[in-house]
């Protein structure tokens, strides 16, 4: 909470700030933004509150378009789901989708009738999950490896050093296309697991080299001649005081990572069909821009993929400037 | 940043289509005019009267991939798009496929005339004489025979070609015009293979470690073109040969542009780079119809062609998960699929359904069995007759404790099943079956087909003759290795595959395959989706193309300026 009043105090980063909350919003309340349930209903003689997240058997195959017989209802503020095609919406026009924006779907649908805008709330969700689970698992990695490897050294440096270059030295996308033909789940983890496992190299250095200056330093010292154990001595002494870079490298990975999973998802590997995906709206945009024009598809995820990446640059700028002291 | 870039491209696409419309600006006030109901339909106009073939001029068309070599030999070389582009224009073969009768006998080509005799074991081919080679070469029997050598090695990459020759007895040529062909065993498709599929080739140029062969990768033939040059990546050519023994052909060059990506390739053929556009999008070709200034191009501009080739697309349940065991499931779930959906928004009208393993417009085909509507009620039904109830509330069908849910299989590129398979999930839910979709790489694909390591696949078979044996496809026997990926055995189908292969006469052999189509739609073996079609566009300059079973004829080919 401290941290964050700090970075309102920044103006420079409030406009990021406010950004990403907006998206954070989005991908925590998707559910009760867009969804093909209501927010309550009654039907049936039965009351059902917040169908949209509690998914009820008794109003399964049925949706806010054609539910019937309702006593009453309070929609979602977009009453689609994210994977809702026109197979379930029954909705029939004069050619095939996609459409363009209008009264019905703000910001038109995709090629199969599925409403944009909830695509890409629910896209937030996703990519803000890999992101953030991915830096977590990231810095987890990183420190580990890189606080072992910088308090150690010797030999025990050497092997983690020449790993850490052999990982560096990888082409990240071809390494990430291989490991997910191999991995075969239909949940986001392997693409988690598979982003931080290849991303932690950056965090690993950064620790390495601050654990290098600050073992010598004085406090540290200090511990070792009171008798700490090096167990105590890396996680109370040296890596809470390497935090802060690691805390820099750490929003910039974020907005890394939400650039490798689109990335990856235009490619068809990201996460499995039908779950909304950013990069997946890409790829359909791909296809029907210039025929049959629907700029719509690359214009919206675009403008989002854009907004996070930025904003999250501009947080971490503001980060480092607070962990510099201040520029 | 790859994305990033992405978006980046698409803008700059966007603005290079609006500079492209300029030279149609000249003549820009004139109001569009409608399409004429030949290029709605995709109907290549009539020859015009009083136009004579000229010779001259460029052919360039569009391709959308790039083969690893040019062979029809060689397993990992030999690829179905590029074989029809050199098998014709640069090879040829004894016999061909009459475009007009394809269900009829060969036509002759490299051979004047065969003759099988009564016990069908023996095949005698007499060979045209004066044929040369693009090398300068005479055709002789012994080059046949050579090629025949080559594909029998079993040291040789070659099994899928061997694979048709796996009852030859002995192929032997007792002069240079004479070749005869011995079968250990009779089989109605064994002689019009060996014409239709063996190609010519110089025997010298057969010399060597199989591999490594020039020729795989600049082939030498007899046809009416000789390969020219091949740049890796972006084209390659023919040139009119000269020296051919027939119907000289009329254009001096044919390139080959390879352009992978569909909306680059639609952005060139809207710029003008190609005579004859290939594989458009039912996206893009429904786009280009109306008649605005933006569509001025394609509709002035080109005449469409649209043909129906022997090429089905299927859904396969494997027979060896629990769920697809019972025929009542695999039938449930054709009755879930959204026919009437999926051909308006997916197909865009363009695919014409099918039921059926043969060539559609064959007496093969049992005209009475038609696809299965969508019947959510019906499959309901028989899921519950089948057992398959929803014992414990999850709103998914289970039996045994198994709960009725699996994973299609799609590849990554497959833009028709990224519409097609959400679509179908959803309406399977509608009936309380829960589909789950798995996109992974082509390499990654076949390899789990063939491993039988799938729930669900999606695929297309096709053929380049009209007439055609499923005994790979549907037999029992084939279940373990062949193309029987699903797993299918039944006794009786198996029975009627066995008589049909020594079954020599087209009505008696035609009744036998209406049964198997019968029972394969009985079984709902596949859940048949339909018969692709080739959305193509031909600049108004270009004469003389005729599509048929076999593409095209890039001989007859003209360019009128």
């Amino acid at each position: 909470m401290k941290g964050l009043r700090a970075l309102w105090a920044d103006r420079a980063a409030r406009p990021a700030v406010v950004a990403l909350g907006i998206l954070v919003g989005a991908a925590v309340f998707a559910d009760f933004l867009a969804s093909d349930l209501p927010l309550a209903v009654r039907v049936d003689g039965q009351t059902h509150l917040f169908p949209c997240v509690t998914r009820p058997a008794a109003l399964r195959g049925r949706s806010q378009a054609t539910l019937t017989g309702t006593e009453w209802m309070i929609r979602t503020p977009i009453p689609y789901g994210p994977a809702q095609t026109i197979a379930a919406t029954g909705e029939v026009r004069d050619g095939p989708p996609p459409w363009g924006p209008d009264g019905a779907h703000w910001l038109g649908t995709d090629e199969v009738g599925r409403d944009v805008l909830a695509r890409l709330i629910h896209g937030a969700r996703v990519s803000l999950f890999i992101a953030v689970f991915t830096v977590l698992i990231a810095v987890g990695v990183g420190m580990l490896i890189g606080g072992v490897s910088g308090y150690l050294g010797g030999a025990t440096d050497a092997v983690l050093s020449r790993l850490l270059e052999v990982m560096t030295t990888f082409p990240l996308v071809f390494f990430l296309i291989a490991l997910l033909s191999v991995l075969r789940t239909q949940s986001l983890w392997p693409l988690v697991l598979a982003l931080g496992l290849t991303r932690w190299t950056d965090v690993a250095r950064l620790v390495r080299a601050e654990v290098l200056k600050l073992k010598t330093l004085d406090f540290v010292l200090a511990a070792r001649a009171m008798g700490a154990s090096p167990l105590r001595i890396v996680t109370r002494h040296l890596l809470p005081n390497a935090l802060g870079p690691v805390l820099v490298t750490a929003t910039f990975g974020v907005a890394a990572a939400v650039l490798l999973e689109t990335a990856l998802s235009f490619l068809g590997l990201g996460v499995a069909p039908p779950t909304a995906s950013w990069g997946e709206l890409l790829t359909q945009a791909h296809r029907t821009l210039v025929h049959p024009g629907a700029w719509w598809l690359a214009v919206f995820p675009g403008v989002c993929i854009a907004l996070t990446v930025l904003s999250v640059n501009a947080l971490g700028e503001a980060v480092r400037r607070k962990v510099d002291g201040g520029v | 940043m790859r994305v990033l870039l992405t978006g980046l491209l698409a803008s700059g696409l966007l603005g290079a289509c609006t500079c492209q419309k300029k030279p149609a600006e000249l003549d820009a006030g004139a109001p569009v005019p409608a399409p004429s109901a030949e290029w709605m339909q995709g109907k290549l106009p009539a020859p015009k009267p009083g136009e004579a073939p000229k010779k001259g001029g460029t052919f360039t068309l569009r391709v959308n991939l790039e083969p690893t070599g040019l062979t029809r030999l060689h397993d990992q070389m030999a690829e179905g798009t590029m074989t029809r582009l050199t098998v014709g224009p640069i090879y040829e073969t004894l016999g061909r496929v009459d475009p007009k009768a394809p269900e009829g006998p060969l036509l002759p080509l490299l051979a004047e005339a065969w003759e099988e005799s009564d016990d069908h074991l023996t095949l005698t081919v007499r060979l045209r004489g004066g044929v040369r080679f693009h090398d300068g070469s005479p055709l002789t029997a012994k080059d046949f025979k050579a090629v025949v050598d080559v594909i029998l090695n079993p040291k040789n990459a070659t099994a899928a070609i061997r694979n048709y020759l796996a009852d030859l007895d002995a192929v032997t040529a007792p002069d240079e015009r004479t070749l005869v062909v011995k079968w250990k065993r009779p089989y109605f498709l064994a002689n019009r293979t060996f014409l239709g599929t063996i190609p010519a080739m110089p025997a010298k140029a057969l010399d060597g470690d199989f591999d490594a062969l020039p020729i795989h990768r600049a082939p030498i033939g007899t046809g009416p073109f000789r390969f020219e040059k091949w740049e890796a990546g972006s084209s390659m050519s023919y040139a009119r040969h000269d020296g051919y023994w027939g119907q000289k052909a009329w254009v001096d060059r044919v390139v080959i542009r390879f352009v992978k990506d569909e909306t680059v390739a639609a952005q060139l053929w809207e710029r003008g780079e190609f005579d004859l556009m290939t594989r458009i999008p039912p996206t893009v070709w429904r786009a280009v119809e109306a008649p605005v200034e933006a569509n001025r191009w394609a509709i002035t501009g080109y005449q469409r062609s649209a043909f129906v080739e022997n090429t089905y697309t299927w859904i396969g349940w494997n027979e060896r998960r629990p769920f697809f065991g019972d025929a009542r499931v695999r039938r449930a779930l054709a009755l879930l699929y959204p026919r009437e959906q999926v051909a308006r928004l997916v197909d865009l009208g363009l695919e014409p359904p099918t039921t059926c393993p043969y060539y559609a417009s064959k007496e093969s085909c049992d005209p009475a069995i038609t696809p299965l509507p969508a019947d959510p009620g019906g499959a309901r039904r028989l899921l519950d007759e089948a057992g398959w109830k929803d014992s414990d509330g999850d709103g998914v069908r289970d039996k045994d404790g198994v709960p009725l849910r699996f994973t299609f299989l799609a590849t990554t590129y497959s833009v028709k099943l990224g519409k097609l398979l959400p679509l179908f999930q959803e309406a399977l839910r509608q009936g309380g079956v829960e589909g789950d979709i798995e996109r992974i790489d082509p390499g990654a694909y076949s390899s789990r087909v063939r491993a039988r390591d799938f729930d669900v696949i999606a695929m297309s078979w096709s053929s380049t003759d009209a007439v055609q044996d499923v005994f790979q496809i549907f037999h029992s026997s084939q279940a373990k290795e062949g193309s029987n990926s699903v797993g299918y055995a039944n006794p009786e189908v198996d029975a009627l595959l066995e008589q049909i292969r020594t079954e020599f006469d087209p009505k008696a052999r035609a009744a036998l395959e209406r049964q198997v189509h019968r029972k394969l739609f009985d079984d709902q073996v596949y859940l048949f989706l339909s018969l692709r079609p080739q959305l193509d566009a031909v600049k108004n300059r270009v004469r003389g193309l005729v599509p048929g079973i076999a593409w095209y004829r890039l001989q007859d080919v003209w360019l009128s300026e």
